[in-house]
């Protein structure tokens, strides 16, 4: 038995430890918002935790005077598309590698895993090549492809992974008592994935959302741009308004704080089973 | 149950997005059955976006109707790029603004259209002989200039008239006015941008054309990066280092704006008449007037015969590819007529100068209330223009029009890497110059430019 | 049908990822212009320039630093913030949250905070340095000698929750009676972590360190935002900088696609090697 002193210090030790972990990861966040309330003169005199006059003028400027809300509605727009293509691609492919067995299906299974290794840098050059070929540079679409197949990989494994945990004489039980496939899969295995479903629509929706290098390239006109190369933009263009830019910070965070703070459990849950990209 | 409920609502949150995604796409399919006038440009000011789109664009589309036009304002870091890019997709604006730089190699590709028409229009004469013949190929012109915006030093007045010291002539000269101007631990005496657009192109061409250099030799298009007029400007950098912050090789040019208004420097290498807005704005009351800041010729080095600056100032230029020529030279005559355009001006004062002579001296160019209150910014600019002070981008001579591999010269990062290393690194400038020249030889050998042996 | 299924899938990375590989490899045989058209055969040209080219080893060497520092560092960091979160103790659930957003967020957003922090002239690091008597005069923390080092705390920042969750999904599957036994034999924290919790985890640790090092040896946006366009930008230019470099600012693609071509052979290699010295047993991915 130890001494109780020891575990004083250890709950000490505990609650440090944590504190320290809750400054890292949490007090840019704040200071980015703290700044992002704060008026100009405040921003470049010697800076306070808190703003001592806060104002939403940054929020005001970044809507009104920059493109900002264009390149929000373009992320949000490229980010929901690319999380439906790919659980439905995903979900059928993985569908097929645990319910079907046919020639060659451990290879394609390991070399579909193999991608995952894959950086977008190391093939961004014929990628952009390809895609002016296909003439769909400068379209969403481009986009949505992209990050379709770089999350592909990884949501097939994970709902492989989910599918294979699922018993088949449920879904026997329910072809024989008359329910055609689609209906059996649609009622019975489908909510039973769910969770892995959701893990992946995260990753994706994450990937999609954060992505910048395939945007640089394969975007050229303004109003096409997502917000990763649009506030990147704007951060060189007004690099002296540190306010409207924390501002900028600040909208592009939230979406995905509260889509992520919405189904944490789901996250931890998929996360297990593999990875994710970055 | 509980997950059934769960899985509904996902299901129909993912379909409800996939619903949106297709209607947000739908007015863009629509809109291309308009017909579009595409427009490029490179004035990102958001007033100045709005001018052009309620004064020239209303004008044209009520002249043009079934026409929508349709501005893009890109910064002219991008414009390179974005436009080859473009060009490669096949789908040119119709009208845009080039950098001068690349004005010529496009046209050598036979990618321009000519526009003698509309230079007669708009007065042949009449346009500033810093500009008019920048784009002027074969006998032909192929851009004009939207609006001259020069670039120089900008300086703290008053602190430099409390020292006594005069406008520096040689690069002797702004070593002893930098030194006095820093006040240790509290102030620099200079701040360069860190970008390396403007530390490894613009301002390298400028150094090179003040101190008798050039980029490449004229006939063989060897690079002449190791020659004497570098090494020397190199020694002079380094010196000049030690009175600029520690990291502004890490810091951009606004940063560089910011640090003066605010008192951190006394003086930036890179401003404009933009700078006014920064001073206005971030500089403490009572000191946002041109008693304490003022604009500054660079000087020269000591084999060039007198100190160069940029002139900002893009061409409009027309693709062979433009669906809509003619309209796009329709546009340009709005653009150019003399309310539009003295609006347009009035939107940046001073840093969109009218290219007409004629306007320079016009009271209703000069009553503009910000040019009143910096009468000596335009005076300034004038007199650059009429001493022959400026180059545009980038050009370390005036036939640097006619060289077609600037634009990757100054995308290579070669000669930024080289000032870079020899201030801030400390390095050897003759060696570092050699490595440099050794680079910037094999970089124009693989793009099939080597002429010499 | 099985086959029907998957095709969607196979025809996308066949197609977006596979033949771009083997075009890269193609493509890194010519010379050819970012846009233009133009293009001609240079065999194995490329190859040989950068095999004595400066530029291309200095990038190399930059990567191998920022790859190693960046991985050291996250694998210390994760493993002790998972370890922690591991512990039972109140907020726990909460901070697991907290501790993950900076893997959630965009790198833009990341390098810009990290760029406002850092500000010398601005920042609250270099403010509460000089209030606190550390330094007399700011650090030009974004300048040529610390660079590297705000690029790698940005990069551990960011990437460090990958290590926390991946780890400790693992941490949470060890049967706390094999901790029991260690305990009853007098075995200490210290030892219980070396016995105990080491080996349990190895196959997971296996993973993460070559998951992030192919990620941190490929790692664009983080170090091209951080630096790219800037003249500082010599003292971080990574090889996937390099790469991205001459393909879009030398605009030369076919020299572009050789350097990409090197980089996943070297990966290849690395990854090869690795294999061979530590893969002793099954792992399960």
């Amino acid at each position: 038995m130890r001494l109780s002193g020891g575990t004083v210090s250890r709950t000490t030790t505990l609650y440090a430890g944590a504190a320290g972990l809750l400054l890292i990861g949490a007090f840019p966040f704040f200071w980015m918002l703290s700044t992002s309330l704060k008026p100009a003169g405040e921003i470049f005199a010697t800076p306070t935790l808190v703003p001592r006059h806060a104002t939403l003028a940054n929020f005001v400027q970044l809507f009104r005077e920059t493109n900002f809300a264009v390149y929000f509605r373009n992320s949000v727009l490229v980010s929901f598309t690319t999380v439906a293509l790919t659980l439905v691609v995903s979900a059928l492919g993985a569908y097929s590698l645990t319910r079907f067995r046919f020639r060659g299906r451990e290879t394609v299974a390991g070399l579909i895993l193999m991608t995952y290794m894959f950086a977008p840098i190391m093939i961004i050059i014929p990628f952009y090549i390809l895609v002016r070929q296909l003439g769909l540079v400068n379209t969403h679409l481009a986009l949505v492809l992209s990050y379709t197949t770089f999350c592909l990989p990884f949501c097939l494994w994970l709902l492989r992974a989910f599918f294979l945990s699922v018993p088949l004489e449920l879904e026997e039980a329910a072809l024989v008592d008359g329910a055609g496939r689609p209906r059996a899969v649609w009622h019975v295995v489908l909510p039973l994935v769910l969770p892995g479903l959701i893990a992946a629509g995260i990753f994706t929706f994450i990937l999609a959302w954060n992505d910048f290098l395939f945007a640089l390239v394969l975007i050229t006109s303004d109003e096409l741009k997502t917000l990763p190369v649009g506030v990147n933009d704007l951060f060189n263009a007004t690099i002296v308004d540190w306010g409207m830019i924390m501002a900028a910070g600040v909208m592009i965070t939230v979406p995905t704080i509260a889509f992520f703070a919405g189904v944490q459990r789901y996250l931890i849950q998929g996360w297990g089973a593999g990875g994710v990209k970055g | 149950m509980a997950k059934t409920t769960t899985r509904r609502q996902f299901l129909i949150g993912t379909a409800g997005a996939a619903g949106a995604a297709l209607l947000g796409r739908a007015p863009t399919a629509r809109g291309q059955q308009v017909r579009e006038l595409q427009v490029w440009h490179t004035e990102v000011e958001p007033q100045t976006v709005k001018t052009i789109q309620d004064t020239s664009i209303a004008e044209f589309e009520r002249k043009f109707p079934g026409f929508k036009v349709r501005q893009q304002a890109l910064g002219w870091g991008d414009l390179n790029t974005k436009l080859l890019a473009a060009l490669a997709a096949g789908s040119p604006p119709d009208l845009t603004h080039l950098n001068p730089f690349m004005t010529a190699s496009l046209w050598k590709k036979g990618l321009l259209r000519p526009m003698d028409e509309l230079i007669r229009a708009l007065g042949e004469k009449d346009i500033h002989e810093a500009t008019l013949k920048l784009q002027f190929f074969d006998g032909k012109y192929y851009g004009v200039t939207h609006a001259m915006g020069a670039t120089y030093i900008a300086e703290r007045r008053d602190l430099r008239a409390q020292k006594g010291l005069k406008a520096p002539e040689t690069y002797e000269d702004f070593l002893k006015l930098t030194a006095a101007l820093t006040d240790d631990g509290k102030r620099h005496g200079l701040q360069m941008p860190g970008e390396k657009l403007y530390i490894g192109f613009v301002h390298p061409a400028e150094w090179l054309a003040s101190n008798g250099g050039s980029w490449v030799d004229a006939k063989t298009w060897r690079p002449q990066l190791n020659g004497r007029a570098m090494v020397s400007t190199l020694e002079y950098l380094q010196k000049l280092n030690k009175y600029m912050p520690a990291g502004w090789s890490g810091q951009r040019y606004l940063d560089t704006l910011a640090a003066l208004s605010t008192g951190k420097v006394a003086m930036v290498y890179l401003s404009g008449a933009r700078t006014i807005g920064y001073i206005e704005r971030y500089a403490p009351e009572g000191m946002r007037d041109p008693e304490h800041f003022q604009p500054m010729f660079k000087p020269r080095g000591p084999s060039g015969q007198k100190g160069i600056s940029a002139l900002d100032g893009e061409n409009w230029a027309v693709f062979t590819q433009s669906k809509y020529p003619n309209e796009a030279f329709e546009f340009l005559r709005i653009f150019y007529s003399r309310e539009h355009y003295l609006k347009y001006c009035h939107t940046v004062p001073i840093h969109l100068t009218p290219i007409f002579k004629s306007m320079l001296n016009d009271p209703e160019y000069l009553g503009h209330p910000r040019i009143q209150k910096w009468r000596t910014w335009h005076d300034f600019m004038v007199t650059g223009l009429s001493q022959g002070r400026f180059l545009p981008i980038g050009f370390s001579r005036p036939d640097d029009n006619l060289l077609p591999f600037l634009a990757e010269l100054d995308g290579s990062g070669i000669v930024a890497d080289l000032i870079v290393e020899v201030m801030v690194g400390e390095k050897n400038p003759k060696a570092e110059a050699d490595r440099a020249q050794k680079r910037a030889e094999e970089l124009l050998t693989q793009l099939g430019f080597k002429r010499w042996s | 049908m099985g086959w029907l299924l998957l095709a969607p899938s196979v025809l996308l990375i066949a197609g977006l990822v596979l033949y771009p590989i083997l075009y890269n490899v193609w493509l890194s045989l010519f010379d050819k212009h970012a846009f233009l058209p133009a293009q001609a055969f240079v065999g194995l040209r490329h190859y040989q320039y950068f095999a004595t080219d400066e530029e291309f080893w200095s990038s190399v060497r930059y990567g191998l630093v920022y790859a190693g520092a960046t991985m050291v560092l996250q694998l210390g960091l994760g493993i002790m913030a998972a370890l922690l979160l591991n512990e039972a103790f109140r907020g726990r659930n909460l901070l697991r949250g907290i501790v993950l957003f900076p893997y959630m967020i965009p790198t833009i957003v990341a390098v810009i905070l990290w760029k406002w922090l850092l500000n010398d002239s601005y920042g609250l690091v270099n403010h509460l340095l000089m209030a606190s008597g550390l330094v007399r005069t700011p650090v030009a923390w974004l300048g040529k000698d610390y660079i590297m080092w705000s690029l790698i705390l940005t990069s551990v920042w960011q990437f460090s929750p990958f290590v926390v969750v991946t780890y400790l999904a693992r941490l949470q599957t060890i049967p706390p009676e094999l901790y029991e036994a260690a305990k009853v034999d007098g075995a200490g924290a210290w030892r219980r972590f070396v016995h105990v919790t080491l080996p349990q985890t190895r196959n997971v640790l296996f993973v993460i360190v070559l998951l992030r090092g192919i990620w941190m040896f490929t790692k664009f946006d983080t170090v091209w935002l951080m630096a790219g366009e800037g003249g500082v930008s010599r003292y971080v230019r990574t090889l996937p900088v390099y790469a991205y470099a001459r393909t879009f600012t030398y605009l030369q693609a076919g020299m572009g696609a050789a350097l990409a071509v090197i980089m996943f052979a070297l990966l290849l290699g690395a990854t090869a090697l690795y294999f061979r010295l530590f893969r002793d047993e099954e792992v399960v991915a």
